[in-house]
């Protein structure tokens, strides 16, 4: 049995690995910007993928996070607040919280978890080294244009989510509370700044270059077969749901 | 459908949404025109860019830039050009809400000149919810004591007192109301007698309807007579004032006989030398009466 010191030392040893590869792929991911000539003509199919197929679910899950949002808002104001901050509350909420990071969460489970697979299976089964064999930069050709799909999509996505959460938030404001659509946009208004909504947008460019950056460097770097795929899998969902949060926390003592 | 064009609508809608909904929350609107004004404040605790600038609470333009020079803030305020203000308007801070809200309320000035584009114009400040909250503390604190002087009067035998008499109050209104009810029959017959007695006068003088209109010239005659006299009496009351007045002055005869003592004490010498002479007559009577006999 390896003693606890070593177990220790092997893990700090990993994650220092994990760092300088992550670093090395960065570099990589610059150098390849080099070669539009390849990564543009994936670049469409990619965007497509990650932007218009996740679609309908981040839409689902943004628009009931507003009306949750709203019902909970109203719920805890009481007194002398008056109930029109529950639009102040929905709408700053959607726009610098729930809209990137409800969306960039969704986004890791269902495309982090899907390129590190995709990317996965093509390492265990020897694509990628057929492409280098083929003197095609695999960056180029497979990662360049997963993360700049996902570095413009995610925050598409986020216009929408932020969108369709008000709306959901707004429409459970007036059908449940009593209040009306002019004291929604009034509370709404009276709190917010358009340098809210532009770091929204920031924050989920951000996630959206963590959850392909994760999830391709899982795939890239997937040993051992299927079952390796798996673990590459899983690892690559946990690590951009973490990486989102820690982001979540940087960028907003940076940027607010 | 390619997967450009497909993602092409998707990123056209976001942008569309995204661009449209910042102009919507802003109340952005392409042909609205605005000038600039310049309001001084000492101070701008909590405002912010973008807050309201409202006149008799009707938002007119946002504040859109804050900078300090000096020991005074510059405000820009964003004014739409709808509306126009005299030279001498002034921009107040004040509380918008509770929560801290602020907002620049313009005060309309009475100068002949209007305010141009680039003015400056003087900034106040609203006194704030708290300083009146600080204000109002001495005044709390005097209420507290009346309050606790008010209990300390009112204590538990006080109350017992109060509560004692009001029992008291309740009983005697019990009382009242019971002896009212008690002899209501009697109060009735009372006024039934009282009735009955009125309608036997208004009988009993009708046939003597004559005479007493007779008795009642009389008396009217009586009266004027006795007015009369009043009067004569009223006349002698005055002159009897008068002389009474003199008597009082020591004027008259009658006066000086009672203001002045002289007759009095000469009246009472005559008295004393008529008794010596009397009592010298008794003694000595030979003196004054010599009896001859041829």
């Amino acid at each position: 049995m390896p003693s606890p010191l070593k177990t220790i030392g092997r893990g700090a040893l990993r994650y220092f690995e994990n760092i300088g590869r992550y670093g090395l792929l960065v570099a990589a991911i610059f150098r390849a910007c080099r070669e539009a000539r390849i990564f543009l003509r994936r670049l469409p199919e990619q965007m497509f993928m990650i932007g218009n197929s996740s679609l309908p679910i981040v839409l689902i899950t943004a628009t009931f996070s507003g009306m949750v949002t709203s019902v909970q808002a109203a719920y805890q104001i009481t007194g002398y607040v008056p109930l029109y901050i529950v639009g102040s509350a929905v709408g700053e909420s959607m726009i610098l919280e729930l809209g990137p990071v409800v969306t960039a969460l969704v986004l890791a489970g269902r495309i982090g978890a899907s390129i590190a697979a995709e990317l996965g299976t093509m390492r265990v089964t020897e694509q990628i080294d057929a492409l280098e064999s083929l003197a095609i930069n695999p960056v180029a050709f497979l990662i360049v244009p997963r993360v700049l799909a996902g570095m413009i999509m995610v925050p598409v996505l986020t216009v929408f989510a932020d969108f369709v959460g008000i709306i959901g938030g707004w429409l459970i404001s007036i059908a449940t509370i009593d209040l009306t659509t002019t004291e929604f946009f009034k509370g709404f208004r009276m709190f917010f700044k358009i340098w809210d909504a532009v770091y929204g947008i920031i924050k989920s460019l951000f996630f959206g270059a963590g959850i392909t950056l994760i999830g391709c460097y899982e795939g890239f770097h997937t040993t051992g077969g299927a079952e390796g795929v798996g673990r590459a899998t899983t690892r690559a969902v946990v690590s951009a749901c973490l990486v989102i949060l820690m982001l979540d926390y940087v960028l907003a003592a940076l940027l607010l | 459908m390619s997967y450009e064009a497909r993602v092409g609508v998707v990123i056209i809608v976001a942008v569309a949404i995204f661009f449209f909904g910042l102009l919507y929350l802003r109340e952005y609107s392409f042909n609205k025109k605005e000038y600039e004004i310049t309001a001084l404040f000492e101070t701008v605790i909590g405002l912010e860019r973008q807050d309201p600038v409202i006149v008799s609470g009707f938002k007119i333009g946002q504040v859109k830039e804050m900078e300090l020079l000096g020991d005074t803030v510059h405000v820009r305020l964003l004014i739409d050009s709808r509306y126009q203000f005299r030279r001498d308007s002034k921009a107040v801070l004040r509380n918008l809400t509770l929560l801290g809200d602020k907002a620049i309320e313009l005060v309309r000035g009475t100068s002949t000149a209007m305010i141009q584009p680039g003015d400056r114009i003087v900034g106040t400040l609203e006194t704030d919810f708290f300083e009146l909250a600080e204000a109002a503390a001495p005044i709390s604190e005097d209420i507290a004591v009346l309050l606790k002087r008010f209990r300390s009067t009112f204590d538990e035998n006080t109350e017992a007192s109060l509560k004692g008499s009001l029992r008291n109050l309740n009983v005697i209104s019990g009382a009242v109301a019971e002896g009212v009810t008690n002899n209501i029959s009697a109060v009735e017959q009372a006024l039934s007698s009282f009735k009955a007695a009125t309608k036997n006068l208004e009988q009993l003088t009708e046939p003597e309807g004559k005479n007493m209109r007779d008795v009642i010239a009389n008396l009217d005659s009586s009266s004027n007579s006795l007015k009369a006299a009043t009067a004569r009496l009223s006349n002698a009351a005055s002159s009897m004032e008068k002389m009474l007045g003199k008597i009082e002055k020591g004027e008259g005869s009658l006066g000086k006989l009672i203001q002045n003592d002289t007759l009095y004490r000469n009246l009472e010498k005559f008295t004393l030398d008529l008794d010596l002479l009397i009592l010298d007559v008794k003694q000595h009577p030979q003196k004054y009466i010599k009896i001859e006999v041829f």
